[in-house]
């Protein structure tokens, strides 16, 4: 099967100046995302781990435009019009994407607006990109409604009416009524509890297997990223330092940081004695990453190398789909 | 169907929560008196509030004059009534004014931050750096005397309070997941700050114009007093105790002073309670 990249990432930074005193002098640079760069293919889930602070929420923001990044470049394959750089776009052009690229955030409760009715919340967006009149808006909302099983007759109620599941399927389907053909998830199962979040989890793969949807799936739970994805990157301040395929990632995970993770999974079985790589100490400060490889404070494994070399994303050795960024992993010049 | 439903049982239940705060239904109940007592003033009086009669000066309080007379045989209960008709109207036009332009600096400080937050912050520190009183008699004095300049003056020294309210409800609503998804399909800034965050921010303005117009009333009335009010020849509460500056009329003519004055105080007096349990219903917190 041929597979066509849907959106395409290059070197993407966004840093937050850190400001101090009465004129707001410039003392430093928070590196909230630090040169990512990834492509992800038509109709595939891209997962995307890292422990909170990496810079998961800044990115899928900065994907969304949500949040101005400060470089790099966001290639977005359009069907009708072809490849273009969604950072630099004219305001009309810019408009078009938002229709493109949706996002659905973590809380449920505060992603919708307590003093309106759920059906404002739909109409608003088909409203504002002139999608249908009045009637026909009303057909769209009835339809979305029934997709993702919530009697349409509900739709005229406040969002305090829902509980947190039905609110995340409200939002899940507030995304999607505007056709878009990516949805960015950031966690959007974390603030569920467990029995809605394998509902919610499930809706969204039906909703992708029929309406052809491309996801980014944002999380910091593994076993979930493990279950949603087709590849995962995973991020440690602000940087990608491995990307595979999910199936590859977890059995033959290369990066000592990935190591840690995934041995920190729960596992079902009893006779098993777990094998745990607890990691040592707290993540760095994003204002003044360590020098060389980000990771080197907290490996277990850190030569001198790591703390003077800066390690690149390259290709594993005899592996086709497996990158990762370590001193210590034989890897591939390309 | 189902959507008025709700909202107006909400409204029911906001209601039947007031009924049990006894002072609030007693100011509200002295404001609706007042109120509806000046808005019908022709049905009540049948006299003019301007009608000169020089043959009944200063008589006391009688069966024909209810509240006496005044130094120009003026007719002192329909001049209250009248009066409170535009004292009323100055205060409440006076704090619409003033919530407006707070309302409309704070949604745009908070929303939009950086230099334009920073220049409106600076803005209202200057304001309030200056004595409320002082700042109104020299505007006063510069745009002359006047119904309309006396309510662009309250609503220009008074914005402060709605503006900080409604500015600390944006820095924090703005960051609400449910305005940046509304970013992100594409609503402009406008109908996001004032369709979607405002009606979010606005409850606690609606408690502070009740408490503004109470005070706004008592601000008409010592202008007026001081003859920096309204031309003197219109009656307002402010201007019928303005005949009251000399110590004889203190003395020897109470209706003239007391009746208005007593007026004032009741009405301030109804405001507040009924503003206050407002309050207590909409934010508990405070």
């Amino acid at each position: 099967m041929e597979k066509e990249i849907k959106l395409e990432i290059k070197e993407l930074k966004k840093y937050y100046p850190v400001l101090k005193g009465a004129f707001k002098k410039v003392v430093g640079q928070v590196k909230a995302v630090d040169g990512v760069s990834f492509s992800v293919n038509k109709g595939e889930t891209f997962g995307i781990v890292g422990e909170s602070g990496c810079g998961k929420t800044t990115l899928g923001k900065c994907l969304v435009n949500l949040q101005n990044p400060s470089s790099g470049e966001l290639l977005y394959n359009d069907t009708e019009t072809g490849v273009k750089n969604a950072l630099n776009l004219s305001k009309k052009e810019s408009f078009k994407m938002r229709k493109k690229i949706q996002i659905v955030f973590q809380d449920p409760y505060s992603s919708l607006n307590p003093l309106k009715t759920v059906y404002s919340a739909f109409e608003e967006p088909l409203k504002i990109h002139k999608m249908g009149d009045k009637s026909k808006r009303k057909k769209i909302i009835t339809e979305i409604f029934e997709l993702i099983n919530l009697k349409p007759e509900f739709m005229h109620r406040y969002p305090h009416e829902f509980s947190g599941g039905q609110r995340q399927r409200i939002c899940i389907a507030r995304a999607l009524c505007i056709e878009p053909e990516i949805i960015i998830c950031d966690e959007p199962v974390s603030s569920l509890d467990v029995s809605v979040q394998a509902q919610i989890l499930n809706l969204l793969k039906d909703l992708q297997e029929q309406k052809e949807l491309t996801y980014i799936f944002i999380a910091h739970d593994l076993s979930i990223v493990e279950y949603m994805s087709d590849r995962i990157a995973v991020m440690y301040l602000g940087k990608i330092v491995e990307l595979a395929d999910a199936k590859l990632l977890y059995k033959t995970c290369k990066h000592p940081y990935t190591e840690a993770l995934v041995s920190a999974i729960p596992t079902p079985d009893f006779d098993k004695e777990p094998i745990r790589n607890v990691m040592k100490g707290d993540l760095p400060s994003p204002i003044n990453p360590p020098n060389g490889c980000s990771f080197h404070t907290r490996c277990p494994l850190a030569e001198e190398r790591c703390k003077i070399e800066e390690p690149n994303l390259k290709r594993v050795k005899g592996s086709e789909n497996h990158y990762v960024a370590c001193h210590l992993v034989s890897t591939v010049e390309e | 169907m189902k959507s008025v439903t709700t909202r107006s049982s909400i409204v029911q239940k906001q209601w039947s929560n007031l009924k049990r705060n006894r002072l609030a239904v007693f100011g509200l109940f002295i404001i609706v008196v007042l109120g509806l007592a000046t808005i019908f003033a022709d049905l009540l009086t049948s006299y003019s509030p301007n009608g000169v009669d020089l043959s009944n000066r200063v008589q006391p309080p009688s069966t024909e004059h209810f509240l006496g007379t005044d130094k120009l045989g003026r007719d002192v209960f329909s001049r209250v009534l009248y009066g409170g008709r535009l004292s009323i109207t100055i205060g409440l036009c006076g704090a619409l004014g003033a919530a407006f332009l707070g309302v409309i600096f704070g949604s745009i400080g908070g929303y939009f931050g950086g230099w334009v937050d920073r220049i409106l912050l600076r803005l209202s520190e200057v304001v309030m750096s200056f004595p409320a009183l002082v700042l109104i008699m020299i505007f006063i004095a510069i745009f002359g005397q006047d119904v309309f300049n006396l309510i662009i003056v309250f609503a220009v020294t008074g914005w402060i309070g709605e503006y900080r309210l409604v500015r600390g409800r944006f820095l924090s609503l703005k960051n609400e997941y449910f305005v940046e998804s509304c970013r992100a399909y594409g609503m402009s800034n406008l109908r996001i700050i004032f369709g979607q965050i405002l009606p979010n921010a606005i409850t606690p303005v609606i408690v502070s114009v009740t408490l503004a117009t109470a005070l706004y009333v008592i601000a008409e009335a010592g202008l007026g007093y001081l003859g920096l009010g309204v031309p003197p020849t219109t009656p307002t509460w402010g201007n019928i105790l303005n005949s009251a500056q000399s110590i004889d009329v203190v003395r020897e003519y109470w209706w003239l002073w007391l009746f208005p004055g007593s007026v004032i105080s009741l009405f301030v007096l109804g405001v507040n309670t009924f503003g206050d349990g407002l309050r207590d219903l909409i934010d508990p917190n405070q």
